[in-house]
């Protein structure tokens, strides 16, 4: 396979997205600059932008923790707000995927990622472990973005680490935890704001990194989760965790019920059922394996080499199961908490 | 020659008992096999050419070696074809080396498919409604 003529140069937009940095860095009056812990590794993060990190600092905030010697390093900058525009882009428009890759990139020491709608410009150097974002302008991030910002970044990260992705959201108790992962409107979201509702630690809504060591483990990277409106009426307790009542899409912070990691006991796949009852179905590690791979790796803009072995030894390990809903959301928990004590 | 020869580099691949998941990384596609299919995919990336593996299929299943040699090369051309494959085989891969699972009971035969959950076409080329910034890194068109 011929390497395509700008790979040479990617080093240098790596150098050249550093400077670009200090440059915003400097034509803003301070630079926000915060570690948080993702499993055992610590992430800086440096916004030189006070509306980019007010935006997207909150939902990192419930894992600060103080680190000299972080293992990941993002830094962040605005280009309205700063007027520093990125190093030219050192590819042809044909050598971008409609995923926001850059075709022939993936192997490489420099990672790149483009978001045509955001204008926001990603560069990863695997080496040093640092990337760069440039977003053209924080008012074009959508709000999903806030409370789940990086994720390409984090998930190439994760990729030269035993940390591995997923798409799935997960809750625990007494520090044994469950990943609730499935398509869209399946219950997932229900399922784990049931158990926050009934006391559980909320991990992860939507993505969270497993790790296969002695012990599976699943770990957060976000303190917030997605509410929607409806939750409220079937869950009301959740409504003092609401970030704010009036804000266009309902943002949950369980604050203090946050988990900061647990074993991991089962993978469940929900599914909305016609009865009041919920069903626990094992199902093979298979069926969990096609379901878990569309989101935990294809996302990934080129991630995934070490995900997908990863996800397959975490199947062999960890039992699973599909949960057939039942509309009595106590029923839901007291099934989870039966998967979890291993009886089911 | 390594054990995975004939692998497109930008594709990784992971078994879990008889079913095979393979990924494009490059472009997003995705692949799943099983049975027949994730049998002989890991015998044809470790390096066996359609001969030799249609041979281990038709022993591993008791089928006739010769309609084993039929579908197994339709199914190494249509590897070829996604893309999944490429160069030539390895003479000195063994079934033995390869390490099929072991069964737990008789194996049931039907010749082997590739399923594709991507369509490549659509996923290889930029979307043109995009313009270029100052910078040239490509932005979405104003409405």
């Amino acid at each position: 396979m011929g390497a395509p003529p700008w790979k040479n140069h990617a080093v240098d937009l790596a150098d050249g997205m550093s400077a670009a940095f200090e440059r915003a860095a400097g034509a803003t009056d301070a630079v926000f600059e915060r570690e948080v812990h993702i499993g055992d590794h610590a992430v800086r993060l440096q916004f030189a932008a006070p509306a980019l990190a007010a935006r997207l600092w909150p939902a990192f905030a419930a894992f600060a923790r103080s680190s000299t010697t972080p293992d990941l390093t993002i830094s962040c900058w605005d280009r309205s707000a700063t007027g520093v525009e990125p190093p030219p882009a050192p590819f042809s428009l044909t050598e971008f995927l409609p995923n926001g890759a850059v075709r022939g990139h993936i192997d490489d020491r420099v990672r790149v990622a483009q978001d045509a709608v955001m204008r926001m410009v990603t560069v990863y150097d695997r080496e040093r472990r640092h990337a760069w974002v440039c977003v053209g302008d924080h008012s074009l991030i959508p709000l999903w973005v806030d409370r789940a910002p990086f994720r390409t970044i984090l998930r190439w990260w994760a990729d030269d680490s035993e940390l591995a992705p997923m798409h799935a959201s997960a809750v625990a108790v007494d520090g044994d935890g469950v990943l609730v992962t499935g398509a869209s409107g399946s219950g997932k979201s229900t399922t784990c704001l049931a158990c926050v509702a009934a006391g559980w630690s909320f991990i992860a809504d939507d993505f969270c990194m497993v790790t296969t060591g002695s012990d599976p483990m699943v770990h957060p990277v976000y303190g917030l989760a997605k509410l929607e409106p409806d939750a409220l009426v079937r869950l009301p307790s959740l409504a003092e965790h609401v970030v704010d009542p009036s804000a266009e899409q309902l943002v949950l912070d369980p604050g203090a019920n946050i988990s900061r990691g647990a074993r991991l006991r089962a993978v469940l796949i929900p599914q909305l059922g016609s009865t009041t009852k919920t069903s626990v179905i094992p199902i093979s590690a298979q069926e969990v394996f096609r379901e878990l791979v569309p989101g935990s790796v294809l996302e990934g803009i080129g991630a995934g080499t070490q995900t997908l072995g990863t996800l397959a030894a975490l199947l062999r390990r960890v039992p699973c199961a599909r949960l057939d809903l039942g509309s009595d959301l106590d029923g839901v928990v007291a099934a989870l908490r039966v998967v979890i004590s291993g009886q089911s | 020659m390594s054990a995975e020869s004939r692998l497109n580099p930008w594709v990784t691949h992971e078994r879990l008992d008889d079913e095979v998941i393979a990924i494009n990384l490059e472009t997003g596609a995705y692949f799943a096999f099983s049975g027949v299919a994730a049998d002989c995919w890991s015998l044809v990336v470790a390096g066996l050419d359609r001969a030799g593996a249609a041979a281990a299929i038709a022993e591993r299943y008791g089928v006739d070696v010769e309609r084993s040699r039929s579908d197994v090369s339709q199914f190494v051309t249509q590897l070829e074809a996604a893309g999944l494959i490429m160069g030539e085989a390895d003479a000195g891969a063994t079934p033995e080396s390869v390490g099929l699972p072991t069964p737990n009971g008789p194996l049931a035969y039907t010749a082997p498919v590739v399923d594709s959950f991507e369509d490549l076409e659509d996923l290889l080329l930029l979307d043109p409604i995009h313009e270029v910034d100052e910078a040239g890194w490509p932005v979405a068109a104003a409405e």
